[in-house]
């Protein structure tokens, strides 16, 4: 396809959805409109007949688990995708750990500075993660939130210039077990509800009085796991990038 | 709030053109995360801060460091060549 052409598909469809947004923008409510009805129903069944003083995690933990467990699914599809994907092909070898640092690939010089904030900043921002996971339905955050934290948190130790400590704290084999664990956890918690219940993800726990720290049924349990499963995948999708990078090289 | 709202409207908007009128890639990569924060500012003054501590955190630190290994890759292999 010549270029002309692309330029004339590409300003047509760029007229077409600025129309389109045009006319989108001008029928949209204003930002402090009134609150949506949807929005009133949703925050008094979430405290009032679940117990949950946040109504996102009430949403995505207990009235709409379905779509939270699509999320997990599709998380869990990218980093076994990575692992095929990046694997050691026959092409490639595993690099001399030895000239590691020397000769074949010097190592990046990492200033003190950097070095040390983000070594200092690592085991705090770990127990930052675990506290939005566990407490994602009194506050804000959730599971999703709180593992992505605890993600990064590993990610911060590499950055400071220590992937082998990033590699003995998180190996491949932890990470895949915690990734196993977490989305096994709502598969079951979720085949257990639809058994007791009839529902899928029915909550079948007590549910407590709201604002406890033990309430909301299901709902803390489920932000854990998926807590474990997001920590879990995004760190393994960044450990195949790094082993690419760091520990493979192409044959001569 | 209104003018804070504004004001990082048009800060979002600066942010998004320097995105992609950086040519060198690991600078847009830098860029790219400074906008992940600014835009995670945004959702947290439009009243849902859970969508900005992940907005944050993917964009802000995961997106950019996964571009930063693939390039470091990508110029290992042209400098083999």
């Amino acid at each position: 396809m010549s270029m002309s052409i692309r330029k004339f598909i590409a300003a047509i469809s760029a007229i077409i959805l600025g129309v389109l947004l045009a006319i989108g923008m001008f029928y949209m409510p204003a930002a402090d409109d009134e609150i949506a009805a949807y929005g009133l129903l949703l925050a008094d069944l979430s405290v009032d007949e679940r117990n949950s003083m946040n109504t996102v995690s009430g949403v995505l933990f207990d009235l709409r688990a379905l779509d939270t467990l699509g999320e997990l699914i599709a998380l869990f599809t990218v980093s076994a995708g990575m692992n095929i994907i990046l694997r050691k092909v026959s092409k490639e070898k595993f690099r001399d750990k030895r000239l590691l640092s020397r000769k074949s690939r010097p190592a990046v010089k990492v200033s003190d500075t950097i070095r040390s904030l983000c070594l200092a900043l690592a085991a705090p921002m770990a127990m930052y993660g675990l506290y939005i996971c566990v407490r994602g339905h009194l506050t804000i955050g959730g599971g999703f939130q709180g593992g992505v934290i605890i993600a990064s948190a590993l990610i911060l130790i590499y950055l400071a210039g220590f992937f082998n400590v990033q590699e003995k704290i998180a190996h491949n084999v932890i990470l895949n077990l915690t990734e196993s664990i977490g989305m096994g956890g709502v598969l079951i918690a979720g085949l257990v509800g639809l058994f007791l219940t009839g529902s899928l993800f029915g909550n079948i726990l007590p549910l407590g009085s709201p604002g406890d720290f033990f309430s909301g049924g299901m709902i803390p349990i489920l932000s854990v796991l998926v807590g474990f499963e997001a920590a879990a995948a995004l760190a393994l999708i960044v450990s195949h990038l790094q082993s690419q990078l760091l520990e493979l090289e192409e044959k001569p | 709030m209104r003018t804070l709202l504004v004001i990082n409207l048009l800060v979002v908007v600066i942010a998004a053109t320097a995105v992609v009128f950086t040519r060198n890639t690991t600078y847009q990569a830098i860029i790219l995360s400074l906008y992940g924060f600014i835009l995670a500012a945004l959702f947290l003054i439009l009243h849902s801060p859970d969508v900005a501590m992940a907005q944050g955190v993917v964009n802000g630190i995961i997106i950019p460091l996964i571009i930063l290994l693939s390039l470091a890759k990508v110029r290992e292999r042209e400098e083999i060549k």
